[in-house]
């Protein structure tokens, strides 16, 4: 048992006046003390998993970038579709009587470069935009 | 015991753990400390070690669920102690009947140790453990807690009281008639009446 107001701390727990009753049960709680033996081994296999490292969150700015290039390809290619389909209504009801305006493909061939960065932006919108609207689809 | 130091030290443990679940630095907490909460286990039990080394167990998961609220406000020590002086409260009013059959199993395994063995210093240990859990058993329950904590727990009447939650004052006294009652039980062991004895 340490002393009550001792600042600094003495040197040995025991009071001056310890009598031989503190002086026993001071040896006592000495001895006491138990060795590991593995209880710390046990404890920290008890311990739960830790938990998986977080992915660096985006930046805002990198985020609303992300949303506008992606609503940015969307908008593209369903003017590219309108463009080369005059049918478009048949094309977004799948009408079975739809066909492509063989008129249009001159148009295609030039809309060719735009088509591609499309398809790239969409892609790329949904590599980086993935984790975080709909986690483990990219 | 340099407590400063080893407190600064714990507290720098603990600040490793709350920032980045430092599972090593959790480890160096458990075996600076695990040999007196068990210890402390042990006596709250009655001597059974298998029970006291279960609950010390539960006494750190415990602890490392709950390091996230400790403020440093008290000596890390003390605010283990008190999880597992609750950890015992708790099994103690689950299973006071068990825990009486365990004890009276354990005393039983003690006397078989104690008579089975033959060096002299070892004996010597094990009867003082087997006298000193006898003498503890005749104490009321607040005064064997009390005397464990300030004793076997090595904490001061202050950080005692903050442990059990009591005032000082109630631990003061139930440490006074503790030891009048040990200096009673346990006058075989004062070195003084062996002195008188051989001259």
């Amino acid at each position: 048992m340490k002393p009550e107001s001792t600042n600094p701390p003495p040197a040995t727990p025991y009071h001056a006046d310890a009598d031989w009753l503190d002086l026993l049960l001071h040896h006592a709680a000495e001895h006491a003390e138990m060795a590991d033996s593995g209880f710390s081994a046990t404890l920290m296999q008890r311990l739960p998993a830790p938990a998986p490292a977080r992915a660096m969150p985006l930046p805002r700015w990198f985020r609303a970038m992300n949303i506008g290039l992606l609503i940015l390809s969307c908008v593209m290619l369903i003017g590219l579709l309108a463009w080369i389909t005059p049918a478009l209504p048949g094309v977004l009801t799948l009408h079975p009587g739809w066909r492509l305006d063989t008129a249009a493909l001159p148009r295609l061939e030039a809309l060719l470069p735009l088509a591609l960065l499309a398809a790239w932006l969409a892609w790329w919108s949904k590599m980086t935009l993935g984790e975080f609207i709909w986690p483990g689809f990219a | 015991m340099p407590t400063s130091v080893d407190d600064a030290q714990d507290l720098a443990w603990v600040r490793l753990v709350q920032s980045h679940d430092d599972r090593t630095a959790f480890a160096h907490l458990v075996c600076r400390h695990q040999g007196r909460v068990r210890a402390v286990l042990c006596r709250l039990t009655g001597g059974h070690q298998a029970l006291a080394d279960e609950l010390a167990q539960d006494t750190f998961l415990r602890a490392y669920h709950a390091l996230a609220e400790f403020r440093g406000e008290s000596r890390f020590r003390t605010w283990l102690y008190r999880i597992a002086y609750n950890v015992f409260l708790q099994h103690h009013r689950r299973g006071s009947q068990r825990l009486e059959a365990l004890r009276q199993s354990v005393e039983e395994d003690d006397d078989e140790t104690l008579h089975g063995s033959d060096g002299g210093a070892q004996s010597a240990g094990l009867e003082l453990n087997l006298d000193l859990q006898h003498a503890l058993d005749q104490l009321s329950d607040d005064e064997r807690e009390a005397i464990i904590h300030c004793y076997f727990a090595d904490l001061s009447h202050s950080e005692a009281a903050e442990v059990l939650g009591w005032p000082l004052g109630t631990v003061k006294t139930h440490v006074l008639r503790a030891k009048a009652k040990l200096k009673t039980s346990l006058h075989a062991w004062n070195p003084s009446l062996a002195t008188e004895d051989i001259a």
